[in-house]
Protein backbone atom coordinates (compact mmCIF):
# COMPACT_ATOMS: atom_id res chain seq x y z
CA UNK A 1 0.00 0.00 0.00
CA UNK A 2 1.47 3.45 -0.84
CA UNK A 3 0.56 6.18 1.55
CA UNK A 4 0.34 9.29 0.59
CA UNK A 5 2.61 12.04 2.68
CA UNK A 6 2.14 15.39 1.44
CA UNK A 7 -1.98 14.42 0.87
CA UNK A 8 -1.23 14.78 -3.18
CA UNK A 9 -4.40 14.02 -5.10
CA UNK A 10 -3.06 11.04 -7.65
CA UNK A 11 -4.80 8.14 -9.15
CA UNK A 12 -5.96 5.19 -7.72
CA UNK A 13 -4.84 3.32 -11.16
CA UNK A 14 -1.42 5.12 -10.86
CA UNK A 15 -0.94 4.41 -7.00
CA UNK A 16 -1.79 1.08 -7.76
CA UNK A 17 0.75 0.58 -10.17
CA UNK A 18 3.48 1.90 -8.83
CA UNK A 19 2.34 -0.84 -6.16
CA UNK A 20 2.55 -3.24 -8.41
CA UNK A 21 5.96 -2.35 -10.11
CA UNK A 22 7.62 -2.43 -6.80
CA UNK A 23 6.35 -5.19 -5.54
CA UNK A 24 7.40 -7.19 -8.75
CA UNK A 25 11.31 -4.69 -9.01
CA UNK A 26 12.00 -6.77 -4.99
CA UNK A 27 10.40 -10.34 -6.31
CA UNK A 28 12.58 -10.39 -9.05
CA UNK A 29 15.37 -10.00 -7.05
CA UNK A 30 14.52 -12.08 -4.44
CA UNK A 31 14.43 -15.12 -7.50
CA UNK A 32 17.50 -14.51 -9.25
CA UNK A 33 15.50 -13.24 -12.58
CA UNK A 34 18.11 -10.46 -12.90
CA UNK A 35 17.33 -9.56 -16.84
CA UNK A 36 13.26 -9.21 -15.93
CA UNK A 37 14.38 -6.85 -12.84
CA UNK A 38 16.70 -5.00 -15.17
CA UNK A 39 13.50 -4.38 -17.76
CA UNK A 40 12.16 -2.55 -15.16
CA UNK A 41 15.16 0.23 -15.48
CA UNK A 42 15.36 3.55 -17.57
CA UNK A 43 18.18 3.25 -20.31
CA UNK A 44 19.58 6.54 -17.96
CA UNK A 45 19.10 4.69 -14.73
CA UNK A 46 21.18 4.64 -11.78
CA UNK A 47 21.84 2.09 -8.78
CA UNK A 48 23.53 3.88 -6.09
CA UNK A 49 24.45 2.64 -2.92
CA UNK A 50 26.25 5.81 -0.51
CA UNK A 51 28.82 5.10 1.75
CA UNK A 52 28.49 7.84 4.05
CA UNK A 53 24.53 8.92 6.02
CA UNK A 54 25.38 12.30 5.36
CA UNK A 55 26.94 11.83 1.53
CA UNK A 56 25.01 14.02 -0.55
CA UNK A 57 26.68 12.78 -4.32
CA UNK A 58 28.62 10.47 -6.03
CA UNK A 59 31.24 11.85 -8.30
CA UNK A 60 33.42 13.01 -5.32
CA UNK A 61 33.01 10.77 -3.04
CA UNK A 62 33.32 7.26 -2.99
CA UNK A 63 30.00 4.86 -2.68
CA UNK A 64 29.07 1.31 -1.87
CA UNK A 65 27.45 0.95 -4.85
CA UNK A 66 27.32 3.35 -7.74
CA UNK A 67 26.72 2.01 -11.06
CA UNK A 68 24.42 2.80 -14.27
CA UNK A 69 22.91 0.60 -16.76
CA UNK A 70 26.25 -1.19 -18.42
CA UNK A 71 27.47 -1.54 -14.84
CA UNK A 72 24.35 -3.21 -13.50
CA UNK A 73 24.55 -5.44 -16.48
CA UNK A 74 27.93 -6.29 -15.98
CA UNK A 75 26.94 -7.44 -12.70
CA UNK A 76 24.47 -9.24 -13.86
CA UNK A 77 26.61 -10.82 -16.55
CA UNK A 78 28.67 -11.89 -14.00
CA UNK A 79 26.40 -13.52 -10.91
CA UNK A 80 25.68 -15.45 -13.58
CA UNK A 81 28.93 -16.52 -15.26
CA UNK A 82 29.89 -20.32 -14.05
CA UNK A 83 33.23 -19.25 -13.05
CA UNK A 84 32.06 -16.66 -10.62
CA UNK A 85 34.59 -18.79 -7.59
CA UNK A 86 32.71 -17.16 -4.76
CA UNK A 87 29.27 -17.67 -6.12
CA UNK A 88 30.42 -21.60 -5.82
CA UNK A 89 28.49 -22.52 -2.79
CA UNK A 90 25.44 -20.59 -4.03
CA UNK A 91 23.95 -17.17 -3.17
CA UNK A 92 20.35 -16.71 -2.28
CA UNK A 93 18.47 -13.77 -1.30
CA UNK A 94 15.13 -12.43 0.59
CA UNK A 95 13.83 -8.98 0.90
CA UNK A 96 10.99 -8.30 3.02
CA UNK A 97 9.70 -4.64 2.37
CA UNK A 98 7.06 -2.26 4.80
CA UNK A 99 4.75 0.20 3.35
CA UNK A 100 5.79 2.33 0.62
CA UNK A 101 5.18 6.13 0.78
CA UNK A 102 4.88 8.68 -1.98
CA UNK A 103 7.67 11.23 -1.07
CA UNK A 104 7.56 13.77 -3.62
CA UNK A 105 6.34 14.35 -7.05
CA UNK A 106 8.79 16.62 -8.86
CA UNK A 107 7.58 19.13 -10.84
CA UNK A 108 9.84 19.63 -13.62
CA UNK A 109 9.86 15.90 -14.80
CA UNK A 110 7.00 14.60 -13.16
CA UNK A 111 8.89 11.93 -11.40
CA UNK A 112 7.57 9.91 -8.19
CA UNK A 113 9.82 9.44 -4.74
CA UNK A 114 8.80 6.93 -3.07
CA UNK A 115 10.51 5.43 -0.27
CA UNK A 116 10.64 1.93 2.30
CA UNK A 117 12.44 0.52 4.85
CA UNK A 118 13.95 -3.04 3.83
CA UNK A 119 15.21 -5.79 5.47
CA UNK A 120 17.28 -8.60 3.43
CA UNK A 121 18.82 -11.65 4.61
CA UNK A 122 21.98 -13.22 2.19
CA UNK A 123 22.86 -17.09 2.43
CA UNK A 124 26.20 -17.41 0.74
CA UNK A 125 28.37 -20.45 1.09
CA UNK A 126 28.53 -21.14 4.81
CA UNK A 127 26.85 -18.02 6.41
CA UNK A 128 24.03 -15.89 6.61
CA UNK A 129 24.49 -11.69 6.48
CA UNK A 130 21.33 -9.39 7.79
CA UNK A 131 21.37 -6.26 5.75
CA UNK A 132 18.48 -3.25 6.73
CA UNK A 133 17.75 0.15 5.72
CA UNK A 134 15.71 2.79 3.28
CA UNK A 135 14.92 2.16 -0.62
CA UNK A 136 14.51 5.21 -2.48
CA UNK A 137 13.36 4.86 -5.94
CA UNK A 138 12.92 7.30 -8.46
CA UNK A 139 9.87 6.44 -10.79
CA UNK A 140 9.60 8.28 -14.64
CA UNK A 141 5.99 8.01 -14.96
CA UNK A 142 5.87 6.86 -19.34
CA UNK A 143 2.88 6.62 -21.36
CA UNK A 144 2.98 2.93 -20.99
CA UNK A 145 3.37 2.97 -17.31
CA UNK A 146 6.31 3.55 -14.33
CA UNK A 147 10.09 2.72 -15.15
CA UNK A 148 12.79 3.15 -12.21
CA UNK A 149 15.01 5.79 -13.14
CA UNK A 150 16.70 5.48 -9.76
CA UNK A 151 17.16 3.14 -7.17
CA UNK A 152 18.69 4.03 -4.27
CA UNK A 153 20.05 2.00 -1.14
CA UNK A 154 20.82 3.50 2.35
CA UNK A 155 22.37 0.79 4.39
CA UNK A 156 22.12 1.73 8.54
CA UNK A 157 25.72 0.62 8.34
CA UNK A 158 26.91 1.59 5.25
CA UNK A 159 30.04 2.94 7.07
CA UNK A 160 30.67 -0.09 8.43
CA UNK A 161 33.12 -2.64 6.74
CA UNK A 162 31.17 -4.94 4.96
CA UNK A 163 32.58 -8.55 3.27
CA UNK A 164 32.55 -8.38 -0.77
CA UNK A 165 28.87 -7.34 -1.86
CA UNK A 166 27.70 -9.08 -4.79
CA UNK A 167 23.90 -8.75 -5.49
CA UNK A 168 21.57 -5.94 -5.62
CA UNK A 169 20.31 -5.04 -2.18
CA UNK B 1 61.57 -21.18 17.34
CA UNK B 2 60.05 -18.95 14.03
CA UNK B 3 63.14 -19.36 12.09
CA UNK B 4 62.52 -23.14 11.08
CA UNK B 5 58.96 -22.13 9.42
CA UNK B 6 60.36 -19.87 6.65
CA UNK B 7 62.77 -21.65 3.57
CA UNK B 8 64.36 -19.79 1.13
CA UNK B 9 61.24 -20.68 -1.59
CA UNK B 10 58.44 -22.59 0.65
CA UNK B 11 57.02 -21.74 3.69
CA UNK B 12 55.30 -24.02 6.67
CA UNK B 13 51.60 -23.20 6.31
CA UNK B 14 51.41 -22.54 9.52
CA UNK B 15 52.43 -19.16 9.45
CA UNK B 16 49.28 -18.83 8.24
CA UNK B 17 47.09 -20.76 10.83
CA UNK B 18 48.54 -20.79 14.12
CA UNK B 19 47.10 -17.91 16.58
CA UNK B 20 50.82 -18.56 18.76
CA UNK B 21 52.92 -17.10 15.25
CA UNK B 22 49.49 -14.67 15.13
CA UNK B 23 50.11 -13.34 18.47
CA UNK B 24 53.96 -12.71 17.86
CA UNK B 25 53.66 -10.92 14.62
CA UNK B 26 51.50 -8.66 15.67
CA UNK B 27 54.44 -7.72 18.65
CA UNK B 28 57.61 -8.14 16.48
CA UNK B 29 56.42 -7.20 13.15
CA UNK B 30 53.65 -4.83 13.51
CA UNK B 31 54.31 -3.30 16.85
CA UNK B 32 57.94 -2.81 15.90
CA UNK B 33 57.82 -1.19 12.47
CA UNK B 34 56.44 1.75 10.93
CA UNK B 35 52.34 1.87 10.66
CA UNK B 36 50.72 3.68 8.67
CA UNK B 37 48.25 5.76 10.80
CA UNK B 38 46.73 8.16 8.25
CA UNK B 39 47.28 10.81 5.80
CA UNK B 40 47.35 14.46 7.21
CA UNK B 41 44.29 15.29 5.22
CA UNK B 42 42.15 13.13 7.21
CA UNK B 43 42.72 15.74 10.13
CA UNK B 44 43.23 18.94 8.45
CA UNK B 45 42.70 21.00 11.44
CA UNK B 46 43.83 20.95 15.29
CA UNK B 47 41.69 19.13 17.59
CA UNK B 48 40.60 16.66 14.38
CA UNK B 49 41.23 13.04 15.19
CA UNK B 50 40.73 10.13 13.95
CA UNK B 51 40.59 6.27 15.84
CA UNK B 52 42.73 4.08 14.19
CA UNK B 53 43.79 0.33 15.52
CA UNK B 54 47.27 -0.38 15.28
CA UNK B 55 48.84 -3.77 15.99
CA UNK B 56 45.42 -4.21 18.66
CA UNK B 57 46.25 -1.23 20.38
CA UNK B 58 43.69 1.53 19.44
CA UNK B 59 45.13 4.53 19.07
CA UNK B 60 43.53 8.39 18.18
CA UNK B 61 45.31 9.88 15.38
CA UNK B 62 44.96 13.53 16.68
CA UNK B 63 46.36 17.22 15.26
CA UNK B 64 47.41 18.87 18.09
CA UNK B 65 47.32 22.95 18.43
CA UNK B 66 51.02 22.73 17.09
CA UNK B 67 49.83 21.76 13.96
CA UNK B 68 51.70 18.35 14.61
CA UNK B 69 49.90 14.75 14.67
CA UNK B 70 50.06 12.53 17.44
CA UNK B 71 49.14 9.15 18.03
CA UNK B 72 47.75 8.85 21.70
CA UNK B 73 46.40 5.51 23.02
CA UNK B 74 42.51 6.07 23.19
CA UNK B 75 42.74 4.67 27.22
CA UNK B 76 42.06 6.91 30.04
CA UNK B 77 44.71 6.59 32.39
CA UNK B 78 42.29 6.27 35.38
CA UNK B 79 40.37 3.31 35.33
CA UNK B 80 41.81 2.27 31.79
CA UNK B 81 38.04 3.33 30.01
CA UNK B 82 38.09 3.71 26.02
CA UNK B 83 38.37 7.49 25.78
CA UNK B 84 36.79 8.84 22.78
CA UNK B 85 34.10 6.61 21.13
CA UNK B 86 33.14 7.95 18.01
CA UNK B 87 35.13 6.80 14.71
CA UNK B 88 36.45 10.52 14.56
CA UNK B 89 35.26 13.79 15.16
CA UNK B 90 36.60 17.46 16.06
CA UNK B 91 37.36 18.11 19.72
CA UNK B 92 39.23 20.86 21.95
CA UNK B 93 39.95 18.52 24.92
CA UNK B 94 39.29 14.92 25.29
CA UNK B 95 36.87 13.98 28.18
CA UNK B 96 36.53 10.46 29.67
CA UNK B 97 32.78 9.53 29.69
CA UNK B 98 33.30 7.33 32.75
CA UNK B 99 35.02 10.00 35.72
CA UNK B 100 35.38 13.01 33.80
CA UNK B 101 39.30 13.04 33.46
CA UNK B 102 40.03 15.88 30.94
CA UNK B 103 43.22 15.61 28.41
CA UNK B 104 44.98 17.86 26.29
CA UNK B 105 45.22 17.18 22.07
CA UNK B 106 48.94 16.20 22.87
CA UNK B 107 47.25 13.65 25.69
CA UNK B 108 48.74 15.95 28.74
CA UNK B 109 46.08 15.35 31.55
CA UNK B 110 44.78 19.16 32.05
CA UNK B 111 41.85 18.03 34.91
CA UNK B 112 40.51 15.84 37.17
CA UNK B 113 37.67 15.62 39.81
CA UNK B 114 38.23 16.25 43.55
CA UNK B 115 42.36 16.76 42.95
CA UNK B 116 42.83 17.36 46.73
CA UNK B 117 41.43 13.84 47.11
CA UNK B 118 44.58 12.22 45.79
CA UNK B 119 47.41 11.15 47.94
CA UNK B 120 50.94 9.81 48.17
CA UNK B 121 53.91 10.92 46.08
CA UNK B 122 52.77 9.05 42.53
CA UNK B 123 49.12 10.11 43.35
CA UNK B 124 47.66 11.46 39.92
CA UNK B 125 47.79 15.13 39.47
CA UNK B 126 46.81 17.65 36.59
CA UNK B 127 50.55 18.35 34.05
CA UNK B 128 52.17 15.08 35.60
CA UNK B 129 53.84 13.41 32.73
CA UNK B 130 53.13 10.01 34.09
CA UNK B 131 48.93 10.71 34.25
CA UNK B 132 49.40 11.26 30.54
CA UNK B 133 47.88 9.37 27.81
CA UNK B 134 50.63 7.27 26.56
CA UNK B 135 51.63 9.20 23.07
CA UNK B 136 53.77 7.07 20.55
CA UNK B 137 56.45 8.23 17.95
CA UNK B 138 54.83 9.63 14.92
CA UNK B 139 56.88 10.52 11.73
CA UNK B 140 55.43 12.10 8.40
CA UNK B 141 56.90 11.55 4.78
CA UNK B 142 55.25 14.13 2.63
CA UNK B 143 51.98 14.21 5.07
CA UNK B 144 52.04 10.66 5.30
CA UNK B 145 51.56 9.87 8.93
CA UNK B 146 53.17 6.56 10.68
CA UNK B 147 53.68 5.44 14.12
CA UNK B 148 55.51 2.62 16.20
CA UNK B 149 54.85 1.29 19.52
CA UNK B 150 57.80 -0.24 20.15
CA UNK B 151 60.95 1.66 20.03
CA UNK B 152 63.90 -0.69 19.91
CA UNK B 153 67.60 0.27 21.07
CA UNK B 154 68.58 1.46 17.28
CA UNK B 155 65.49 3.01 16.16
CA UNK B 156 65.38 3.45 11.67
CA UNK B 157 63.95 7.15 10.97
CA UNK B 158 61.17 6.40 8.59
CA UNK B 159 62.32 7.47 5.29
CA UNK B 160 65.28 4.63 6.04
CA UNK B 161 62.07 2.33 6.75
CA UNK B 162 60.75 3.65 3.53
CA UNK B 163 63.97 3.16 1.15
CA UNK B 164 63.18 4.02 -2.12
CA UNK B 165 59.46 2.82 -1.70
CA UNK B 166 58.66 6.42 -1.12
CA UNK B 167 58.50 6.80 -4.50
CA UNK B 168 55.35 6.07 -4.55
CA UNK B 169 53.89 8.34 -1.92
CA UNK B 170 55.95 11.30 -3.68
CA UNK B 171 54.23 10.67 -6.70
CA UNK B 172 51.27 10.99 -5.13
CA UNK B 173 52.29 14.29 -3.28
CA UNK B 174 53.60 15.75 -6.23
CA UNK B 175 50.25 15.44 -8.44
CA UNK B 176 49.48 18.61 -6.24
CA UNK B 177 51.44 21.83 -7.25
CA UNK B 178 51.71 22.78 -3.44
CA UNK B 179 51.69 19.07 -2.23
CA UNK B 180 48.49 18.83 -0.68
CA UNK B 181 46.23 16.04 -0.52
CA UNK B 182 43.13 15.89 0.93
CA UNK B 183 40.51 13.07 2.13
CA UNK B 184 36.81 13.44 1.49
CA UNK B 185 34.49 11.34 3.59
CA UNK B 186 34.81 7.61 4.71
CA UNK B 187 37.41 5.16 3.05
CA UNK B 188 35.89 2.55 1.44
CA UNK B 189 36.35 -0.47 4.07
CA UNK B 190 36.66 -4.27 3.29
CA UNK B 191 36.91 -7.30 5.49
CA UNK B 192 38.42 -10.15 3.90
CA UNK B 193 38.42 -14.05 5.50
CA UNK B 194 42.25 -14.51 5.27
CA UNK B 195 45.79 -14.00 6.94
CA UNK B 196 47.17 -10.77 5.77
CA UNK B 197 49.82 -12.32 4.25
CA UNK B 198 47.86 -13.68 1.76
CA UNK B 199 46.99 -10.46 1.02
CA UNK B 200 50.17 -8.78 1.08
CA UNK B 201 51.14 -11.92 -1.71
CA UNK B 202 48.81 -11.05 -4.13
CA UNK B 203 50.01 -7.70 -4.59
CA UNK B 204 52.25 -7.98 -7.71
CA UNK B 205 50.85 -11.48 -8.87
CA UNK B 206 50.06 -11.47 -12.54
CA UNK B 207 49.33 -14.85 -12.17
CA UNK B 208 46.23 -15.07 -11.27
CA UNK B 209 44.22 -12.42 -13.29
CA UNK B 210 42.98 -14.92 -15.52
CA UNK B 211 41.79 -17.51 -13.46
CA UNK B 212 41.01 -16.03 -10.56
CA UNK B 213 39.06 -12.69 -12.66
CA UNK B 214 37.55 -15.43 -15.37
CA UNK B 215 33.75 -14.11 -14.36
CA UNK B 216 34.36 -10.33 -14.46
CA UNK B 217 36.62 -10.42 -17.65
CA UNK B 218 34.02 -12.54 -18.94
CA UNK B 219 31.37 -9.36 -18.01
CA UNK B 220 33.69 -6.67 -19.25
CA UNK B 221 34.00 -7.93 -22.21
CA UNK B 222 30.63 -8.73 -22.88
CA UNK B 223 29.91 -5.17 -21.72
CA UNK B 224 32.77 -3.84 -24.44
CA UNK B 225 30.34 -5.59 -26.99
CA UNK B 226 27.36 -4.27 -26.85
CA UNK B 227 28.18 -0.34 -25.66
CA UNK B 228 30.84 2.36 -26.07
CA UNK B 229 32.56 1.04 -23.10
CA UNK B 230 33.54 3.20 -20.05
CA UNK B 231 36.40 3.33 -18.47
CA UNK B 232 35.38 0.90 -15.91
CA UNK B 233 34.72 -1.97 -18.43
CA UNK B 234 38.10 -0.95 -19.37
CA UNK B 235 39.83 -1.56 -15.45
CA UNK B 236 37.70 -4.68 -15.22
CA UNK B 237 38.69 -6.05 -18.44
CA UNK B 238 42.64 -5.31 -17.98
CA UNK B 239 42.42 -8.29 -16.26
CA UNK B 240 42.17 -10.15 -19.05
CA UNK B 241 45.34 -9.70 -20.71
CA UNK B 242 47.75 -12.45 -21.92
CA UNK B 243 50.37 -13.12 -19.31
CA UNK B 244 53.13 -12.10 -21.50
CA UNK B 245 51.70 -8.41 -20.46
CA UNK B 246 52.11 -9.47 -16.58
CA UNK B 247 55.70 -10.49 -17.86
CA UNK B 248 56.63 -6.94 -18.79
CA UNK B 249 55.42 -5.29 -15.25
CA UNK B 250 58.74 -4.64 -13.40
CA UNK B 251 59.00 -5.43 -9.80
CA UNK B 252 61.00 -3.99 -8.01
CA UNK B 253 61.79 -5.70 -4.14
CA UNK B 254 62.77 -3.16 -1.34
CA UNK B 255 64.15 -3.16 2.05
CA UNK B 256 62.41 -4.37 4.85
CA UNK B 257 59.54 -6.35 2.28
CA UNK B 258 58.41 -3.68 0.62
CA UNK B 259 57.76 -3.37 -3.48
CA UNK B 260 56.34 -1.84 -6.02
CA UNK B 261 55.34 -3.05 -9.51
CA UNK B 262 55.26 -0.38 -12.57
CA UNK B 263 54.66 -1.18 -16.45
CA UNK B 264 50.79 -0.85 -16.93
CA UNK B 265 49.49 1.27 -19.32
CA UNK B 266 49.04 5.40 -17.77
CA UNK B 267 46.01 6.90 -17.68
CA UNK B 268 46.59 10.42 -19.79
CA UNK B 269 47.27 13.27 -16.38
CA UNK B 270 48.78 15.88 -18.47
CA UNK B 271 46.46 17.20 -20.89
CA UNK B 272 45.58 20.28 -19.12
CA UNK B 273 48.46 22.70 -19.86
CA UNK B 274 48.15 25.06 -17.02
CA UNK B 275 48.22 22.06 -14.75
CA UNK B 276 51.39 20.86 -16.45
CA UNK B 277 52.98 24.21 -15.89
CA UNK B 278 51.83 24.75 -11.88
CA UNK B 279 53.44 21.33 -11.69
CA UNK B 280 56.82 22.37 -13.54
CA UNK B 281 56.99 25.30 -11.58
CA UNK B 282 56.81 23.75 -8.13
CA UNK B 283 58.40 20.64 -8.95
CA UNK B 284 60.82 21.27 -12.10
CA UNK B 285 59.93 20.11 -15.30
CA UNK B 286 61.38 16.48 -15.10
CA UNK B 287 60.07 15.82 -11.60
CA UNK B 288 56.65 17.28 -13.19
CA UNK B 289 56.80 14.83 -15.69
CA UNK B 290 57.61 11.91 -13.75
CA UNK B 291 54.23 12.72 -11.60
CA UNK B 292 52.06 12.83 -14.84
CA UNK B 293 53.48 9.69 -16.59
CA UNK B 294 55.35 7.18 -14.52
CA UNK B 295 53.17 4.21 -14.20
CA UNK B 296 53.55 3.37 -11.25
CA UNK B 297 50.93 0.95 -10.35
CA UNK B 298 51.16 -0.44 -6.74
CA UNK B 299 53.48 -0.58 -3.86
CA UNK B 300 53.24 -2.57 -0.63
CA UNK B 301 54.83 -0.79 2.66
CA UNK B 302 55.34 -4.04 4.46
CA UNK B 303 53.25 -5.35 6.54
CA UNK B 304 50.55 -2.88 6.74
CA UNK B 305 49.98 -0.30 3.86
CA UNK B 306 49.44 -0.53 0.23
CA UNK B 307 49.75 2.44 -2.25
CA UNK B 308 47.89 2.95 -6.23
CA UNK B 309 49.94 6.20 -7.18
CA UNK B 310 48.39 6.73 -10.62
CA UNK B 311 45.06 6.72 -9.01
CA UNK B 312 46.16 8.64 -5.71
CA UNK B 313 44.85 5.26 -3.66
CA UNK B 314 45.95 4.31 -0.31
CA UNK B 315 45.23 1.71 1.74
CA UNK B 316 45.92 0.46 5.49
CA UNK B 317 45.58 -2.95 6.27
CA UNK B 318 44.61 -4.23 9.53
CA UNK B 319 45.24 -7.60 10.82
CA UNK B 320 41.75 -8.68 12.75
CA UNK B 321 42.40 -12.30 13.37
CA UNK B 322 44.79 -14.98 12.22
CA UNK B 323 41.98 -15.43 9.63
CA UNK B 324 40.33 -12.37 9.03
CA UNK B 325 41.61 -8.10 7.67
CA UNK B 326 40.45 -5.35 7.26
CA UNK B 327 41.58 -3.36 4.21
CA UNK B 328 40.77 0.62 4.30
CA UNK B 329 40.65 2.50 1.07
CA UNK B 330 41.35 6.29 0.63
CA UNK B 331 41.36 8.44 -2.46
CA UNK B 332 43.15 11.37 -2.27
CA UNK B 333 42.82 14.88 -3.97
CA UNK B 334 45.38 16.67 -4.78
CA UNK B 335 44.71 19.97 -4.06
CA UNK B 336 45.20 22.00 -7.66
CA UNK B 337 44.86 19.25 -9.93
CA UNK B 338 41.51 18.79 -12.33
CA UNK B 339 38.80 17.84 -10.72
CA UNK B 340 37.98 15.94 -13.76
CA UNK B 341 41.29 13.33 -12.40
CA UNK B 342 39.84 13.21 -9.14
CA UNK B 343 36.24 12.04 -10.40
CA UNK B 344 38.19 9.38 -12.41
CA UNK B 345 39.83 8.41 -9.16
CA UNK B 346 36.88 7.82 -7.30
CA UNK B 347 35.09 5.86 -10.32
CA UNK B 348 38.53 3.55 -10.45
CA UNK B 349 38.20 2.84 -6.54
CA UNK B 350 34.36 2.44 -6.57
CA UNK B 351 35.55 -0.70 -9.39
CA UNK B 352 38.38 -2.02 -7.90
CA UNK B 353 38.53 -1.10 -3.53
CA UNK B 354 34.62 -1.33 -2.98
CA UNK B 355 33.30 -4.27 -1.13
CA UNK B 356 30.79 -4.35 -4.14
CA UNK B 357 33.47 -4.94 -7.01
CA UNK B 358 32.84 -6.90 -9.47
CA UNK B 359 37.02 -8.02 -9.07
CA UNK B 360 36.87 -7.87 -5.55
CA UNK B 361 34.74 -11.19 -5.11
CA UNK B 362 36.54 -13.35 -6.38
CA UNK B 363 40.09 -12.16 -4.70
CA UNK B 364 38.73 -12.37 -1.79
CA UNK B 365 37.27 -16.18 -2.30
CA UNK B 366 40.72 -17.18 -3.49
CA UNK B 367 42.16 -15.89 0.07
CA UNK B 368 39.39 -17.60 1.76
CA UNK B 369 40.04 -20.86 -0.14
CA UNK B 370 43.73 -20.59 0.37
CA UNK B 371 42.90 -19.63 4.87
CA UNK B 372 40.78 -22.46 4.34
CA UNK B 373 42.91 -25.38 3.00
CA UNK B 374 46.01 -24.40 4.56
CA UNK B 375 43.48 -24.84 8.24
CA UNK B 376 42.81 -28.69 6.82
CA UNK B 377 46.21 -29.26 6.33
CA UNK B 378 49.13 -26.21 6.52
CA UNK B 379 51.65 -28.68 4.73
CA UNK B 380 54.05 -26.80 2.67
CA UNK B 381 53.30 -23.54 0.84
CA UNK B 382 55.24 -22.91 -2.54
CA UNK B 383 56.81 -19.61 -3.51
CA UNK B 384 59.39 -21.48 -6.21
CA UNK B 385 57.81 -19.39 -9.20
CA UNK B 386 60.70 -17.41 -10.97
CA UNK B 387 60.19 -15.71 -14.52
CA UNK B 388 62.51 -17.84 -16.56
CA UNK B 389 63.23 -15.12 -18.15
CA UNK B 390 64.88 -12.98 -16.03
CA UNK B 391 67.82 -15.46 -14.73
CA UNK B 392 70.08 -13.68 -12.45
CA UNK B 393 69.68 -10.18 -13.79
CA UNK B 394 68.48 -8.82 -10.29
CA UNK B 395 65.10 -7.45 -11.22
CA UNK B 396 61.71 -9.33 -11.16
CA UNK B 397 58.14 -9.28 -12.84
CA UNK B 398 54.41 -10.42 -11.94
CA UNK B 399 55.14 -13.24 -13.06
CA UNK B 400 58.12 -14.12 -10.48
CA UNK B 401 57.49 -15.05 -6.87
CA UNK B 402 60.38 -12.73 -5.51
CA UNK B 403 58.46 -10.28 -3.77
CA UNK B 404 57.16 -13.24 -1.67
CA UNK B 405 60.18 -14.24 -1.19
CA UNK B 406 61.52 -10.87 -0.18
CA UNK B 407 58.47 -10.27 2.50
CA UNK B 408 59.51 -13.48 4.22
CA UNK B 409 63.26 -12.63 4.53
CA UNK B 410 61.94 -9.38 6.06
CA UNK B 411 59.09 -11.24 8.25
CA UNK B 412 62.48 -13.88 9.03
CA UNK B 413 64.17 -10.72 10.11
CA UNK B 414 61.16 -9.15 12.64
CA UNK B 415 60.33 -12.64 14.25
CA UNK B 416 63.86 -13.74 15.51
CA UNK B 417 65.23 -9.96 16.17
CA UNK B 418 67.14 -9.91 19.34
CA UNK B 419 66.94 -13.74 20.25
Amino acid sequence: MIVLVEGRRVARSQLQEAERLLYRECELLNRELYEDWLALFTDDCRYWAPLSPEQEEAQLHSSLFHEDRTLMRMRITRLKHESAHSLAGGIRTSRTVGPAALREIDHASGDWVVERRFQMSERQGDRVRMFAGLFTYRLQSAERGFLIREKRVDLIDCDAPHEPLEVFF
Amino acid sequence: MFEGLVRDSSVDGRVYTSREVFAAEIERIFARSWSYLGHLGEIPRPGDYRRVSVAGRELIFIRHRDGRPRALLNRCAHRGAQLIGKACGRARRLRCAYHGWTYGTDGALRQLPLPDGYVGEDAPRAGHPDWALDAYPVETYRDFAFVRLQTPSNPLPLEEFLGPAREALDLMADRSPSGNLSVAGEPLAIVLRCNWKVYLENLHDGVHPPAVHESSIAAARAAARVDEPPQEVQWVAANGQPLAVFGDLKVRCHPYGHSDMSGFRKEADGEDPAYRQALAEAWGAERAGQALTRNLHNACFYPGASAHPQYMQMRRLTPLAVDRMLVESWTLRAEGAPESHFRRNIRYANTIHSPSSLVKPDDAEAYRRVQRGLESFPGAVSQHRRDSALRDSGTSTALDEEYVRAQYRAWREYMTAGR
